[in-house]
């Protein structure tokens, strides 16, 4: 291992080995009283974990134990002091060893947090020790007090160590960190991305309390910077991170896009340099390209001066550029739609095109500081699934009923599985075992979160139900997965969109519970059209008894699937007309926006 | 270490053991922590202030680090010690950010050489459950020193957790468990008051091991049917061992030649010894072993153990056969359970009707009355202004008797009293075992955590009696303890004529009470059961008309003159007449019936 890597070698005890060594490495520099050397040890190991997914042997766990102690034990010595300049791996750290922790018998890094608590110069040490599995932390506001960047950063942090929120202490501590969020909340650079993305699945009703002070750092960091447009009719910009033939952003908007074609211009702006030579561009007159310059400024090199009238963001809030990009005024005219389906709560965003038949009939308009714009159908196709239904039979080789739960680790949460448990509970006094299978996708794959994870999820299943999870498939991998199961629970506050179409094509039934939000109602609003609307309920006890009863009704779930084998799923999900109706929601808000920028109506805009 | 620069002594005590740690000298870095944990195991503390306590969270750190490292092992010689000092780590643990030793007991679980540093992880306030019988196969020696000091850990029995694992510890005794001399009395006696069923099988243990280490001594005994030896530690005009038992050992005085063998030499020249003809001594060498010199060779009939059990020297010599009759009392109300004790002379008024016997491993002797007249207190009331704002309730209960279902009771109390709109003040009385191992600070912190918050009770510290009257006298009432219920603490409040909730059950500790306030009239405060207790005691909290017309009877009552019939010493007398006039009947006889004497 050189100096300030960790790089275990190959073989069985290769990790163990590193991690002894690592060990070592922490006490010669310690004693050595090497603070800089020390601290860029522990991070080069929190680094690796970062994208290391680890099922850990029994020999693997003991030296990860045995260099935790060891780590927590120097870190706390009262005149070791982590050097200023680490910020970025401190808060990197943190979720990192939040989750290593709860899966050694330390369980939780509390007590060492209490320990830096009294301690002078502690404030690095408390931004990495306080995580969501610490049951009293430390008062937020004296960090944001004695430094609102560092306290910014351990938010971001912070934000990563829920995921997946198994556990009442966790899910709890979310809630709360977001519903106490410091209005001094800064942006700090990527990190910023992931409470920006992620409260809006832990708490819809209050995300807009971060995203609101973010927003404001961003447009207060951007204070300065000049975007110079010349605007030219009909050109506008398409900025997207996700403009790939795979990606769901793709599928759902490129209909509404092509649309627009005949009558525009269009650029499309990718955004970073991921997903940069995927991009789909057939569709454009042009390409341009932003991203970050050194991970936290952004390169606008390519569209500080451009000619577009309006600038369209279909994925705006899932890529840190978008997120930035949303808080300038790169067009006179700036809108979303539901590529991320939630609102941008005050960003320089002025429209949000949005779906009539998924948005609340009753003031949908307060799910945006955007001005709503409504248009006929969903707002984005469902996407037609690239499978080839194989049939299951034979699939299963027990009496288990397989419930699929396609939810990534950001939808998973605590009375979710709490709900999940008692249909287990339920179908168990029938007579019947559950067997769940969570899809987490990539979500889980960082931050070592797959081992706590699945820890979590059998303490809290117990023996109520078994279950499996699925960290990363393909998408024919995942749908084969899929189709061995029985039935699908859907998530809830926020639910499927994609993988409710996923689960009619492979004829399943399912129980989604739909809310005020067009991401817990676009399920409802699919299986309406198909006349399935049985399937989806509103609310929890309703969510219950329907999925115990699919679980346990086995004349039920037949019924079911024979009839959603009979829709017509190809023409039936959508209809073409809802892309010029896009197209015209597009044309309205060019040729009004003067009028409608000077309305203080918050009323939806209904393009018929 | 000094208590007053304790703060900064533990931060050096803490950077010095991480020192000796890292540059890998186990000896030094043992030395270091068992240095802190003697303190604490030594002096106790009443209060610990803040910067004192970061200090020994500091020093734990560093603490559970050495003991986590694989290559660490404890040095063969500081093997007792270390193991001896484990409850005080539980303890001290308990006061600091980790809570328990739990996390770190898992850790050294899965080491190998890990012996040792198991048992000093492993206290009662674990949930990590250790396969006791597996530390005995490894070293019975070495696990009877852990056991034996284990129950340490078990004082502040408030949690649920702390309370199970104390019954656990009584409940699963390792068949190789040896007595230990210095150590093993504690939990035998201890014992009683955790589980009042199972206790039997823990003394049975130790005084087999007892009975084999003793089984080389031999005694010349050439019986006088007059002489009569009276082995005590407590026979002080102060203790109630002597207060309850002297009329009846007045009684023996006419007609028996009485010689008390002083056990231990602590109390030695306060005892009383007008009633005796004769003075000998027992007590321990500094090496541990009994020194019987003086009783070696003696020409006893009977040998009368008032408080066996409650000194190192009453249970080693009762596991002795001194001479032809060994008899025991109240002094400890309970039974040796296995020792060479043959009778137990009990009190027919406060043993259960039906099959009292069940309660001893001695064949029981009934004498009428209580079997030992209530300690008159030695207190004039002086009827103090009482808060109005709040009810004061008296829980003088020894720390060996708080268990984690009296603070159940005394919560569902509380919250009903609250319902009605009163409320009510716990008034703790731990006495002097609770100060012990440093458990007044744990104490406070669990109760602390059982109620939810601080101005819910009082924990008194250890008084001297009158203040401790005092302290009683400004409560408004007085709940007694279950299952080992109150004995002078129940003629205590009647003194001060306080009304009380007393629970009986099935053995003398909770059933005196009960026979006392029944001389009385008084029975309507003793009830049987739970649910009963906490009606009780709601309805005397919160209806002031009813304590005053409780307190009225009490009020009313000839206290010194009712609370015993002088006839219930010569009935004693006569049980030992008894004993020895048919003594050879009585071994060749099989039953376990009570022996029955009347007045």
């Amino acid at each position: 291992m050189s100096e300030n890597r960790f790089e275990p070698g190959p073989g069985s005890d290769g990790l163990a080995t590193a991690l002894d060594h690592a060990r070592n490495r922490l006490r010669e520099t310690f004693r050595a009283g090497n603070h800089i050397e020390l601290t860029q040890s522990w991070i080069a190991v929190f680094r690796y974990f970062n994208t290391a997914v680890h099922g850990f042997t029994m020999r693997e766990r003991q030296s990860l134990t045995e260099f935790l102690l060891t780590f927590l034990s120097l870190l706390t010595e009262e005149d070791y002091a982590i050097p200023g300049d680490c910020l970025a791996g401190v808060a990197g750290s943190n979720p990192i060893l939040s989750n290593l922790v709860a899966i050694t018998p330390l369980r939780t890094t509390e007590p060492y947090l209490r320990l830096v608590e009294p301690q002078r110069n502690n404030l690095l040490k408390v931004c990495l020790l306080w995580n969501a599995r610490v049951e009293r932390g430390v008062d937020a506001r004296k960090l944001f007090d004695a430094d609102p960047v560092t306290a910014s950063a351990w938010y971001a942090a912070y934000c990563y160590s829920w995921w997946g929120q198994a556990t009442p202490r966790v899910a709890a501590n979310a809630l709360a960190s977001i519903r106490n969020v410091d209005a001094r909340l800064r942006y700090v650079g990527e990190l910023s991305i992931e409470p920006y993305f992620c409260t809006s699945y832990a708490d819809p009703e209050r995300d807009r309390y971060v995203k609101e002070a973010l927003n404001r750092s961003i447009q207060h960091m951007f204070r300065s910077v000049r975007i110079t447009h010349r605007p030219k009719p009909k050109r506008i910009a398409v900025l997207s991170q996700r403009w790939t033939g795979t990606s769901a952003v793709y599928k759902i908007l490129r209909h509404y896009i092509a649309a627009l074609r005949p009558d525009y211009h269009l650029t499309l702006v990718h955004l970073s340099e991921l997903n940069r030579e995927l991009s789909v561009k057939d569709q454009f007159d042009r390409v341009l390209h932003v991203s970050m310059r050194s991970g936290s400024e952004l390169d606008l090199s390519q569209i500080e001066e451009n000619d577009f009238e309006l600038a369209l963001f279909p994925d705006v809030g899932m890529s840190v550029e978008s997120m930035l990009l949303a808080n300038l005024r790169v067009a006179p005219i700036q809108c979303a739609s539901y590529g991320h389906s939630v609102s941008t709560w005050g960003a320089c965003i002025d429209y949000w095109i949005g779906g009539r038949d998924v948005e609340p009939e009753e003031h949908p308009e307060n799910n945006y500081s955007e001005r709503l714009v409504l248009i006929p159908g969903s707002g984005g196709p469902p996407v037609r699934p690239n499978y080839v239904r194989s049939g299951r039979t034979g699939a299963r080789r027990d009496e288990r009923i397989v419930v699929n739960c396609p939810c990534g680790a950001y939808k998973l949460n605590y009375d979710l599985l709490q709900d999940l448990k008692e249909i287990a509970r339920r179908a168990g006094e029938r007579g019947r075992h559950v067997h769940y299978r969570f899809f987490t996708s990539r979500m889980a794959f960082y931050v070592s979160r797959l081992p706590i994870l699945i820890q979590d999820l059998g303490a809290h299943f117990g023996e109520t139900a078994t279950f499996e999870v699925f960290d990363e498939l393909k998408y024919q991998e995942y749908m084969k997965r899929m189709e061995e199961g029985d039935l699908t629970l859907d998530a809830y506050p926020f639910g499927g969109c994609n993988s409710i179409m996923d689960v009619l094509w492979i004829h399943q039934p399912v129980a989604t519970r739909y809310g005020n939000e067009w991401n817990n109602r676009y399920g409802m609003a699919l299986l309406r059209r198909f006349g399935l609307e049985e399937m989806a309920v509103h609310t929890r006890d309703d969510y219950l008894s329907l999925g115990t009863r699919l679980v346990c009704d086995d004349a039920y779930r037949r019924e079911l699937a024979s009839r959603i084998a009979a829709a017509d799923l190809e023409n039936g999900c959508w209809d073409p007309t809802e892309a010029d109706a896009f197209k015209r929601a597009i044309d309205h808000i060019i040729a009004n926006h003067e009028r409608l920028k000077g309305s203080p109506s918050r009323d939806p805009i209904h393009i018929s | 270490m000094d208590p007053q620069t304790l703060d900064a002594e533990l931060r050096q005590r803490a950077h010095r053991l991480l020192e000796h740690h890292l540059s890998g000298d186990a000896a030094a870095a043992t030395e270091d922590y068992l240095v802190v944990l003697d303190h604490f195991a030594r002096v106790q503390y009443q209060q610990i202030a803040p910067n004192v306590l970061t200090g020994l969270a500091l020093f734990l750190k560093n603490l559970f680090a050495v003991v986590c490292e694989p290559s660490y092992t404890v040095p063969d010689r500081y093997i007792a010690r270390v193991v001896q000092l484990s409850p005080i780590l539980g303890t001290l643990t308990a006061m600091s950010p980790f809570g328990t030793t739990d996390a770190f007991l898992d850790i050294v679980r899965e080491q190998p050489r890990n012996f040792v540093k198991l048992l000093l992880l492993a206290n009662a306030r674990c949930r990590t459950q250790l396969d006791i019988q597996r530390l005995f196969d490894a070293n019975a020696t070495v696990a009877s020193i852990w056991y034996s000091t284990y129950v340490f850990s078990t004082y502040s029995r408030t949690s649920s957790l702390v309370d199970a694992n104390a019954r656990a510890y009584v409940q699963n005794v390792p068949e190789q468990l040896e007595y230990i001399v210095g150590l093993s009395l504690e939990p035998m006696f201890a014992s009683s008051y955790i589980d009042e069923i199972h206790d039997r099988g823990l003394k049975e243990r130790f005084n087999q091991s007892i009975q084999r280490k003793l089984s080389g001594v031999r005694i010349k005994n050439r019986p006088d049917p007059r002489k009569i030896a009276i082995l005590s530690q407590r026979w002080v005009p102060t203790s109630s061992v002597y207060k309850i038992l002297r009329h009846f050992i007045a009684a023996l005085k006419p007609s028996y030649h009485l010689t008390f063998v002083q056990l231990g030499g602590e109390s030695a020249h306060q005892s009383d010894l007008a009633l005796f003809d004769e003075v000998r001594r027992v007590g321990m060498t500094p090496e541990g072993r009994l020194n019987i010199k003086e009783v070696e060779d003696n020409d006893f009939q009977v040998a009368l153990y008032p408080d066996v059990g409650m000194s190192e020297e009453s249970l080693l010599l009762s596991n002795l056969r001194l001479c032809p009759i060994q008899c025991a009392s109240y002094g400890h109300s309970v039974s040796t359970w296995g020792s060479l004790i043959d009778f137990w002379i009990g009190g027919r008024d406060a043993e259960p009707e039906e099959n009292p016997q069940d309660n001893y491993s001695e064949r029981l002797v009934l004498i009428p009355g209580s079997g030992g007249p209530p300690v008159i207190p030695d207190y004039t009331p002086v009827h103090p202004d009482r808060p109005a704002d709040r009810i004061i309730a008296n829980c003088p209960w020894g720390a060996y008797k708080l268990n984690a279902s009296l603070i159940e009771d005394l919560k569902v109390i509380r919250d009903e009293v609250k319902s009605r709109g009163r409320r009510v003040l716990f008034r703790f009385f731990p006495g002097a075992g609770g100060i012990r191992n440093n458990n007044f600070l744990l104490l406070r912190r669990d109760l602390a955590e059982a109620f939810g918050n601080v101005e819910d009770f009082e924990l008194v510290p250890d008084l001297q009696y009158r203040p401790y009257m005092e302290a009683m006298e400004q409560g408004h009432l007085m709940l007694d303890s279950y299952p080992f219920g109150g004995c002078n603490s129940v003629m205590d409040a009647l003194w001060l004529g306080q009304p009380l909730v007393t629970r009986y059950g099935r053995e003398w500790n909770n059933r005196y009470g009960l026979a006392l306030l029944r001389r009385f009239g008084l029975e309507e405060m003793a009830v049987s059961e739970r649910e009963d207790y906490r009606r009780l005691a709601v309805r005397m909290i919160v209806d002031d008309g009813f304590r005053g017309g409780l307190a009225g009877k009490i009020a009313g009552q000839d206290l010194i003159a009712g609370s015993w019939d002088r006839s219930e010493a010569d009935a004693f007398r006569q049980a030992i007449d008894f004993l020895i006039a048919n003594q050879d009947a009585l071994r060749a006889d099989s039953s376990r019936a009570p022996i029955r004497i009347e007045a």
